[in-house]
Formats: C-alpha cells, structure tokens, sequence
C-alpha cells in the first residue's frame, strides 16, 4: 500500500500523529514530521536502495537497471536537488 | 522500439561508442568507394575523390570538432558532463547521415541526381525538364533526406538532454543552432583532405 505523503484534501505535507505496535497494540500519538526518506515517492526510494545496495556505484545501478550511466546518473542528481529542496522547505 | 527514440537512455557507452564507430567505419568507405564526402554534418557533395583512410580522416575531423563544440557547450551548463557521451551523440546522432550518404550513393539516386545537374548546365533553373522516373526519385530522395536531418537532429538533442542532464528548452535551440553553424564554418574552413 502507497503512504500518502500529501493531505488529499489540501496538498499540504502530512505529519505522522500515530504509531501502532502490531504485537501488543500499544499506541503512541503524537506528532511527528515525516522523515525525508519517506517523503519521496516508491520508486525514488527503491533507487536509493538499490544505490546503496551497489555500494554507490552507478556503473553497477546502470547495468542492474538497463538504462544508461548518465541516465542514471541525472536520476540521482535529481533526487539530491529535490532532497535539496525539502530540507530547505523543512 | 525505443532503440530508435532514444537509443541514449538503454545502451551503455561502450556498445554505443562501438556501434557509432563501426556504422562510422562503413560510412567512410561508402563516402571513399562513391566519391562523396559529407561535407559538414549536414551536407553530401559529389565528385569528390578520396582514398579508404581519408575518408575516414574527413569524417573523424566532422565527428570529433562536433563533438568539441558540443562539449564545451555541455560542460558550460552541467559541470558533470563527459567528452565520452557527447561523443556518443554525435556518433550515433551522424548515422541518420550516413543512412543519407548511403541513399546518395544509390545508382537509382546519382542518375536522377546527374539529370538534374545537366538539365540546369542546359536550360539553367528556368526550366528544366525531366523524367517522371527522375521526378519520382528525387521527390522521394528529398523527403527522406528532409525526414533524416530532422531525425539527426532529434537524436542529436535527446542525447545532449540526457549528457548534460538539460531540464531548460534554451539548450534546445542553442544546441540546434550550434551545430548548424559550426557546420556551416566547417564549410568555409573546408578543412577536408
């Protein structure tokens, strides 16, 4: 299932305010800002564990991926300009 | 399919530097065997006699001063950019003209082509007359021609795009205007053995 990162309603950024312990159901509420990691949408997330996971290398991402090495390489200079962005809106 | 929209994006740079050079390869003997020289990227002259190995300097001199051009371009908008994928560009990107010089070189095409030449060497641009086969030909040389420079051109700016990471339409429009002028300058220069 997608986590939401935006309020459907507004488009402003959600908070976490609830955390659940599926073991013994305890609770804990509050309110939270939703980590950077987490604010990046599905795919985002998989290339940066996939980045991590080739030792940060982008030659290997290239070959796992199919795609070309700047292709990949402007991928991840994306999503440091928008890590960029959002620690600047934090 | 997508191998022909944007070949850049799916093949590594070692398969697209090998393709770019074999198909360069094959172009200048075509160039050397048919007496043609791409003059500047975007131009075929015919008569124009040259052995195996400087058909295949002429073409280097085209393929690596492009490649320059562009380079420097690239490295001014996105400090990350490398001379290996631009010259990957200009080498895939020149095989929508060697497809053209291959086309020139068709007997079918220098007849119609000679035609043309002797009629306007008779009658000057007046007039001249010619074949339906000859007009047929050179209807359908022309279109393919126009459509394989606008394909250069295409795989020319969706490889730069991706080289030097462009998000901005300016890179565009400067790009196309680089290489038309650079080629045009080569002309003059005429730096061809």
């Amino acid at each position: 299932m997608k986590l939401p990162i935006r309020c459907p309603s507004c488009e402003e950024k959600l908070k976490v305010s609830k955390l659940w312990c599926e073991t013994c159901e305890t609770e804990v509420l509050g309110k939270y800002s939703m980590p950077l990691f987490m604010q990046l949408s599905g795919e985002e997330q998989e290339f940066i564990l996939e980045f991590l996971l080739s030792s940060g290398s982008l030659k290997e991402m290239a070959n796992k991926m199919g795609k070309s090495y700047p292709t990949v390489r402007n991928k991840l200079d994306d999503l440091i300009e928008k890590f960029k962005n959002l620690q600047d809106e934090k | 399919m997508h191998k022909f929209i944007n070949p850049f994006e799916i093949y590594s740079e070692k398969k697209l530097f090998w393709l770019g050079v074999g198909f360069g390869f094959i172009a200048a003997l075509i160039s050397s065997y048919s007496n043609l020289l791409i003059f500047g990227s975007l131009k075929v002259i015919n008569n124009y006699h040259q052995t195996w190995y400087i058909a295949i300097f002429n073409l280097t001199l085209i393929l690596v001063s492009n490649s320059l051009v562009l380079f420097v371009f690239g490295r001014l908008r996105y400090n990350k950019t490398r001379f290996i994928d631009v010259f990957n560009v200009v080498l895939i990107a020149h095989m929508a003209i060697y497809v053209l010089l291959f086309l020139t070189a068709l007997p079918v095409v220098q007849n119609a082509l000679i035609a043309i030449e002797l009629e306007i060497l008779d009658k000057g641009f007046a007039a001249p007359k010619l074949s339906k086969l000859h007009m047929f030909t050179i209807g359908i040389f022309g279109i393919l021609t126009l459509s394989l420079i606008v394909y250069f051109f295409y795989l020319l700016i969706v490889g730069m795009i991706i080289a030097m990471n462009s998000k901005s339409k300016v890179d565009v429009f400067v790009i196309i205007v680089l290489v038309s002028i650079w080629n045009t300058l080569i002309q003059f220069l005429n730096p061809f053995i």
